[in-house]
């Protein structure tokens, strides 16, 4: 990585450093896409799966791209650069320090030099390092810039800071929380006085592998299948051993509670102890079975495959979770999109137009003009 | 997405990701709120209401409120709960806890038409979610008796038998009238940023509609006051009440998509072999007792029409207990024994 040098150095079309002999100058070229000062400006950070499907989603916006980021490099233009070309290029070079233009600069760094508008945090979850996103999300809030977040490590171990009253309006979770987040941020400040209980079946890969199992398929070829159809991640781990639900049980403890509830102390549950046929003999009872996590407002939590019952709010089908908050009133349900590189793209969009709203008046009015003609 | 509230005692059903409409589009990852109360072993009678009405048909153990048809269903009435399982929905597009404008993932002004067969649709869904193969009777009041109406058109094998009050195959031209000023007042309202005013207002308007002559005049017939330059007529107030209570619990684009979707409900008698009962008000101006009639004369299964006279025009079924209470009864008799056979 070098380090930051004189600005002239980060634009796309200046003389910026490269690793030697794995330039390469895209065939067609990044171009501006919008030149209106007004415009907001974003940076995405992960430009994997997700960050990709959501650069798709971008194209006809009125946003100006100003950079992405991956663990290598940054490409970076204050004209604005092409989405779908740096997807087209990330997708087929896996690298974008492989990019004639990259920033060799730390993502930090790279951050800090664009000063974007909104940020978009499209990164895998990595519960190991959790310090590292946190930091990142607090300097950039402080810098009076706005996220959108997909990864989980900040929210899971600082979400009662990063979802507190100071913050929590430039702060997107929608992704985070499976499409849900919007309503929990929404709601949030009525819930942290009267929720008392919560119930979430978050991981909707599990779900999938249960459908699988209950049509009779096993817990191996459940897997091959769900990945296959790209439901679960290329390393499935989180989702098989419950970790992926402990996450977003502690994301939405902290946010409503303000505990130190941190995965670890849930245990884990792996979905291959389970007994296939105890879950097909479910099914021919008319009930099915969820990872569900729960939490209460006295500090109890526990995550466990359940059987429930058709009909139950809980009984999502696989493309949704769903995110349930008991009040003295009732039951708020939050159902979001569970699945997938596109849903969770889908979820930061919203995110994103929201966010951008409170930007500029006029460029939220083009927003709503373009969404209303069907591109989001 | 979706956000809804619901109380204990409802179920939520998650409708297909892409649930295609009648009228074109899909709604999509919707909901279906129900409650479904009564021995787990009885016969099966789904009950639905009109616009305002909803999954809470009678109080229960789990939510004690009263629910909007508690003179006809719990333990021994016309619907007996002690003898008869009982399920109801919150219509898609309304106030409940179904997908509706404002709740579900399109946003609140690009709710679908969402039509009277579709809530026959998502109605099965359910059912098959459920695992219950076979309505033993589709109780249904106004809107609700036009989704009973289009339910056993769509799945005659599923019910075996339709009580439908004050509902008809279509609606009538002169009530479409009614209904489409009506709109053209919420929706005028919102445009100028008072939909909620011009929501009491269509309120108003439609409760002439729902009522006799013969009540209002009964009711009303007290004259005019003149204070200070302004006349005041007697029946004003009762609107004006209504009117506020009614948008104080609704929303002008519920409203909107549920009385668009009494206007383009459409069936064809024909099509249905389901043994049915009509129940028609004489003094009803929405539904008119020969729209009933020629129902009743199209229909290709076995009729029953009763014609009852009353004063609360299509409201009967929300007043004369006693006497839909006897149809209904009727129509439920042996119910149990067919459910054992």
């Amino acid at each position: 990585m070098t380090t930051l040098a004189a600005s002239s150095a980060f634009t796309c079309s200046g003389s910026s450093p490269t690793p030697s002999g794995t330039a390469e100058t895209l065939l067609s070229p990044i171009v501006p896409t919008y030149s209106p000062s007004s415009i907001p400006t974003l940076h995405l950070v992960g430009p994997g799966k997700v960050g990709r499907a959501f650069l798709e989603r971008i194209a006809r916006l009125p946003l100006r791209l100003l950079a992405v980021s991956d663990s290598t490099g940054t490409l970076f233009d204050s004209r604005g650069i092409e989405p779908q070309a740096v997807a087209a290029f990330k997708s087929r070079r896996g690298s974008l320090a492989l990019h004639g233009d990259a920033l060799l600069i730390s993502t930090d760094d790279a951050l800090a030099l664009v000063g974007a508008d909104l940020i978009v945090d499209a990164t895998s979850t990595d519960l190991s390092q959790p310090q590292i996103a946190v930091r990142r999300c607090r300097s950039t809030l402080e810098r009076g810039a706005r996220l959108a977040l997909a990864a989980k490590d900040a929210l899971c171990f600082a979400g009662e800071d990063l979802l507190s009253p100071r913050h929590l309006p430039r702060v997107g979770l929608n992704a985070v929380l499976g499409g849900t987040g919007a309503h929990l941020a929404a709601e949030l400040a009525d819930l942290q006085n009267h929720c008392t209980e919560v119930e979430i079946v978050g991981n909707a890969s599990t779900t999938a592998l249960i459908e699988e199992i209950e049509a009779g398929r096993s817990l191996e070829e459940g897997i091959a299948c769900a990945t296959r159809r790209e439901l679960l991640e290329t390393d499935p781990t989180q989702d098989l051993d419950g970790s992926d639900a402990a996450v977003k049980l502690a994301i939405v403890v902290r946010a409503l509670w303000g505990f130190g509830l941190s995965p670890a102390d849930v245990p884990k549950l792996d979905l291959r102890s389970l007994d296939p046929a105890t879950i097909r003999e479910r099914r021919s009872r008319r009930a099915t079975t969820r990872l569900v996590g729960r939490a209460d407002r006295d500090g109890g939590f526990r995550l466990a495959y359940e059987e429930v019952p058709r009909g139950s709010h809980l009984a999502v089908p696989s493309d949704r979770v769903v995110y349930a908050y008991k009040t003295g009133r009732g039951l708020r349900v939050h159902v979001g999109s569970g699945l997938g590189p596109e849903g969770t793209a889908d979820a930061l969009l919203a995110d994103v137009l929201a966010l951008t709203r409170g930007l500029s008046r006029a460029s939220a009015r083009r927003f709503e003009t373009v969404v209303a003609g069907g591109v989001a | 997405m979706s956000a809804v509230e619901i109380t204990a005692g409802t179920g939520l059903h998650h409708l297909p990701v892409e649930f295609p409409l009648e009228h074109g589009g899909a709604l999509r990852s919707g909901l279906l709120a129900f409650e479904l109360t009564g021995p787990a072993d009885g016969p099966l009678v789904v009950v639905q209401g009109g616009i305002s009405a909803g999954r809470h048909v009678t109080s229960t153990e789990l939510d004690p409120t009263p629910g909007w048809w508690e003179s006809l269903v719990g333990s021994e009435r016309a619907i007996d709960t002690d003898r008869c399982r009982v399920l109801a929905t919150d219509w898609l597009g309304g106030i409940g806890a179904s997908s509706g404008p404002g709740r579900s993932a399109e946003a609140q002004e690009d709710f679908p038409i969402v039509s009277s067969h579709d809530q026959a649709r998502a109605l099965l869904a359910l059912l098959d979610d459920l695992g219950i193969e076979r309505v033993d009777r589709f109780v249904g009041a106004s809107y609700g008796g036009m989704v009973a109406l289009a339910f056993a058109a769509l799945a005659p094998n599923r019910v075996r038998g339709v009580t439908a009050i004050s509902a008809a195959h279509e609606s009538h031209p002169r009530a479409s009238a009614w209904r489409s000023v009506q709109r053209r007042i919420v929706e005028l309202g919102a445009r100028h940023g008072e939909g909620a005013e011009a929501l009491e207002l269509a309120r108003g308007l439609a409760l002439t509609t729902y009522r006799s002559r013969r009540e209002l005049a009964e009711r009303f017939a007290a004259p005019p006051t003149v204070l200070e330059g302004r006349a005041r007529f007697a029946v004003e107030g009762y609107l004006e009440a209504r009117g506020r209570d009614f948008a104080a619990r609704f929303t002008p684009e519920a409203f909107l998509a549920l009385s668009l979707a009494i206007d383009l409900h459409r069936v064809e008698p024909e099509r249905i072999t389901t043994p049915v009962t009509l129940v028609a008000a004489t003094s009803d101006e929405l539904v008119p007792v020969e729209q009933i009639r020629d129902l009743g004369t199209r229909l290709a299964g076995p009729v029953r029409l009763i014609e009852i006279e009353t004063r609360y025009g299509h409201d009967a079924f929300l007043k004369e207990d006693d006497t839909i209470g006897a149809i209904v009864r009727s129509d439920l008799q042996g119910l149990d024994l067919e459910v054992a056979r």
